[in-house]
């Protein structure tokens, strides 16, 4: 009986280690694999929000009497609105229209700019905008490649989503 | 230990359970999040379609009633308070907001009973829709769509229903035409416009010109639009034509060039464009005819005076303080014959000092039956704000003449300041360069009034398109000043305020291409090339589709100039044109020294279109 209760010492140990990180793997990739997914889903309803709010305040807007011409700031503000759970300091975006870009290294940086956009002749209906937004998302997956190294130095990718439509106003 | 061994049996199945739990709930999450806004983006795309179709419908409704609609509410263009949209819809629908639901049901949102999906629509003529401030509109629909998501895994947390929703406002609304320079010729349609030789096809601009006194050959200040997609490689015509093509040395300079298609431009010896130009647009609105829909000018009202003139002659005094006033009417050449007045079909002449003066409201019709000339060098033509139309002119064998004909010195002025378009301070001018059968107004169907004694007489018949614009000759002295109409002035008649800033307007019918009376392209012959459009087969000689600014006269025309695609307008000569002026034409061509600078215009050219606004 010593003999084998001895034996059987270990087992445990050994299932688990063969069971359970494998396990452990797939949890933490699922969980990742969704967070990312509701990373993702959130970068591209935000940059079509931003979209879609700067193609209805085209260039009719700086005509009299309207009066609804909207700057970069105010579409950056959008954005951060509709990006709920994104951090603005990370989020980077690209105003793009057919003739001049507005490139922001972080959203905050462009809640400030208070230049309008687009601008003329970029902003007559049917003209195409474009806003890119590119995101980074730090993956816990990551730890284990080979010579992720310890601690929290996970890799990081950038998750891009773009939005193009044509000036409606 | 058997104690100890037990107890550990079942660990993984707890922590199995445990971790699907958590599995589950975050990819439920996930698949919340994500189901969540995909069915807000197609909640926004039928709200989109629901505003934007009701706001076309009210908008298709009135204007076949009148352009100038208010949009009254009423059984067609209906206003109506924020309510759900009817279950079932009426099929045909019977208001407009109705058809905004049957979009939105297409786009697969409709309210049913117990269901989850919600679509209300509010619509109104006042001229802020209440959720777009900062707007001003004729008319607007707003629709709001709405689905109630079950949720997978929020609904543990006690959240059983998330709700997407979007919103869209569709409007009425008055926009601008932007360019300096829209020219509309396509790739196959052809014009006389090398100085009469062969027809040229699909070329848009045709700059022969070099620099001169400090003028670039061509400078649009408000940008180029053209519509021909030739890059030398691609033409129908076996010519190797580019839609731009500058050979004679000086610049092209424009903010912007904005060619459809694989237009390019090409450069002769040291010709240069500035900006270069960009191609590869699709098919957009801004390459059409920006009147399209609009149809055209309407004529003068009925009841409008007959003022025959014995032998077309009309004198003027010798006191530019005191010169001979005509009144507004219908004018055309008469001769006695037998103790009766014959019409002659002959151009009316002037001569002196002359001034049409307008009625007491400030604005006056003209109609010059057979052309107009001057007689003598000298003569002085003061217009007051009005509708000028010279309706026909007889041609010269086969050759077509001008009906506005100033080669001789002479001067046209409406006394306005330079360099504003349109008239500051009055309702402005129209020339409106056509022939007797014109058809005018929104449906193009109304007529241009006969006199009774034309339409019994045999020459009515000859009085053909003439060539537009003013033939002005080679003589430095001829002054033209005059200015389009102005949209705020209120003796502007309401008709023509779709108009505005209007100076100068060729008839759609004298083009090589079929217009429809609403203004479109006729495609109504059932050719399989849609950009083609049918040949104009009522047109008798394709010569009469130039519209003219020869020589060296001092032209300060403002405003925006007309003519149709399948037409042409010629610069030759020495002239320098510099002033606040919007070219709408088929093709231009530049050539000799002429120099032309359109400046934007202070007041820009509207359409009324239906947009999305929200």
């Amino acid at each position: 009986m010593p003999d084998c209760k001895n034996k059987r010492r270990g087992d445990v140990m050994l299932e688990f280690t063969l069971v359970g990180i494998p396990l452990i793997f797939i949890l933490i990739s699922v969980v990742e694999m969704a967070r990312g997914m509701w990373t993702y889903h959130t970068l591209a309803h935000a940059v079509k929000e931003g979209t879609r709010y700067a193609i209805v305040h085209g260039y009719n807007c700086s005509l009299a009497p309207n009066n609804c011409q909207v700057t970069v700031a105010q579409i950056a503000q959008r954005v951060r609105e509709a990006g709920v759970g994104l951090m603005p300091n990370e989020l980077r975006i690209e105003l793009r229209s057919e003739g001049d870009t507005v490139l922001c290294s972080t959203l905050d940086n462009c809640l400030t700019n208070n230049n309008f956009w687009p601008v003329y002749p970029n902003s007559q209906i049917g003209q195409r905008v474009t806003i890119n937004g590119t995101y980074p998302f730090r993956s816990a997956i990551a730890m284990f490649w080979p010579g992720a190294g310890g601690g929290m130095n996970f890799g990081t990718f950038l998750l891009p989503a773009s939005s193009t439509e044509t000036i409606q106003f | 230990m058997r104690h100890r061994k037990n107890r550990k049996r079942g660990q993984i199945l707890v922590m199995v359970t445990l971790a699907l739990f958590m599995m589950a709930g975050i990819m439920g999450l996930a698949v919340d999040l994500g189901w969540s806004y995909f069915t807000k983006k197609s909640a926004q795309t039928a709200a989109d379609a629901a505003a934007l179709a009701a706001a076309e419908a009210a908008f298709a409704a009135e204007s076949d009633e009148d352009a100038n609609s208010t949009y009254d509410c009423g059984t067609e263009v209906a206003c109506v308070p924020l309510s759900q949209c009817p279950s079932p819809i009426p099929n045909p629908p019977t208001n407009n907001i109705e058809v905004g639901c049957l979009y939105a049901k297409q786009n697969g949102f409709q309210v049913q009973p117990g269901g989850r999906q919600n679509v209300t629509m509010n619509s109104g003529n006042t001229p802020n829709p209440p959720t777009v401030p900062g707007v001003t509109v004729y008319y607007w629909a707003t629709a709001r769509v709405a689905e109630g998501i079950p949720q997978l895994f929020s609904s543990m947390l006690g959240n059983t229903l998330n709700l997407a929703s979007a919103r869209a406002t569709g409007a009425i609304i008055d926009s601008t035409i932007a360019g300096s320079l829209i020219l509309l010729n396509r790739e196959r349609d052809c014009v006389p416009m090398n100085l009469g030789s062969q027809p040229i096809c699909g070329v848009d601009l045709l700059v022969q010109a070099n620099n001169n006194q400090g003028m670039d050959a061509v400078r649009a200040d408000g940008g180029v639009l053209m519509a021909s997609v030739l890059n030398g490689t691609n033409d129908p015509s076996g010519e190797g034509n580019y839609s731009g093509e500058n050979q004679g040395g000086g610049l092209v300079r424009a903010p912007f060039t904005f060619i459809r298609g694989d237009g390019t431009v090409s450069l002769g010896g040291s010709s240069q464009w500035i900006q270069s130009p960009t191609n590869g647009f699709s098919d957009r609105s801004y390459f059409r005819d920006p009147m399209r829909g609009k149809g055209s000018p309407p004529p003068p009202a009925p009841g409008l005076q007959d003022i025959p003139i014995m032998g077309g002659a009309l004198m003027g005094s010798n006191d530019p303080n005191n010169p001979t006033i005509y009144s507004p009417g219908n004018y055309y050449a008469v001769k006695q014959v037998g103790g009766t007045l014959v019409p002659t079909g002959d151009p009316l002449t002037m001569s002196g000092y002359l001034k049409f003066q307008a009625d007491s409201d400030g604005f006056g019709d003209w109609v010059f039956f057979g052309g107009l000339r001057n007689q003598s060098a000298g003569t002085v033509m003061t217009v007051d704000p009005g509708r000028y139309v010279i309706a026909g002119v007889r041609s010269n064998g086969n050759n077509v003449t001008p009906g506005f004909d100033i080669q001789v010195n002479m001067s046209i002025t409406d006394n306005g300041p330079p360099n504003a378009a349109p008239a500051p301070s009055n309702a402005g001018e129209i020339f409106i360069f056509t022939d007797p059968t014109y058809l005018g107004g929104p449906a193009g169907d109304i007529p241009l009034t006969i006199p009774v004694a034309l339409q019994n007489s045999p020459v009515l018949n000859d009085l053909k398109f003439g060539i537009s614009g003013f033939q002005t000759g080679n003589n430095a002295d001829i002054q033209v000043n005059i200015h389009g109409l102005n949209r705020d002035s209120g003796a502007l008649p309401a008709e023509l305020k779709d108009f505005t800033p209007v100076v100068m307007w060729q008839d759609q019918q004298n083009s090589v291409i079929q217009y429809t009376p609403r203004g479109y392209i006729d495609n109504s012959c059932g050719n399989l090339d849609p950009q083609q459009g049918c040949a104009n087969s009522a047109l008798d000689n394709a010569a009469s589709t130039e519209m003219f600014f020869k020589a060296s006269p001092s032209l300060h025309i403002y405003g925006t100039v007309y003519q149709p695609r399948g037409a042409f307008t010629s610069m030759i000569g020495a002239g320098g044109y510099d002033s606040p002026l919007m070219i709408i034409a088929g093709a231009l061509m530049v050539h000799a020294n002429s120099n032309v600078r359109l400046q934007e215009l202070d007041s820009p050219l509207y359409v009324k279109m239906v947009a999305l606004v929200e």
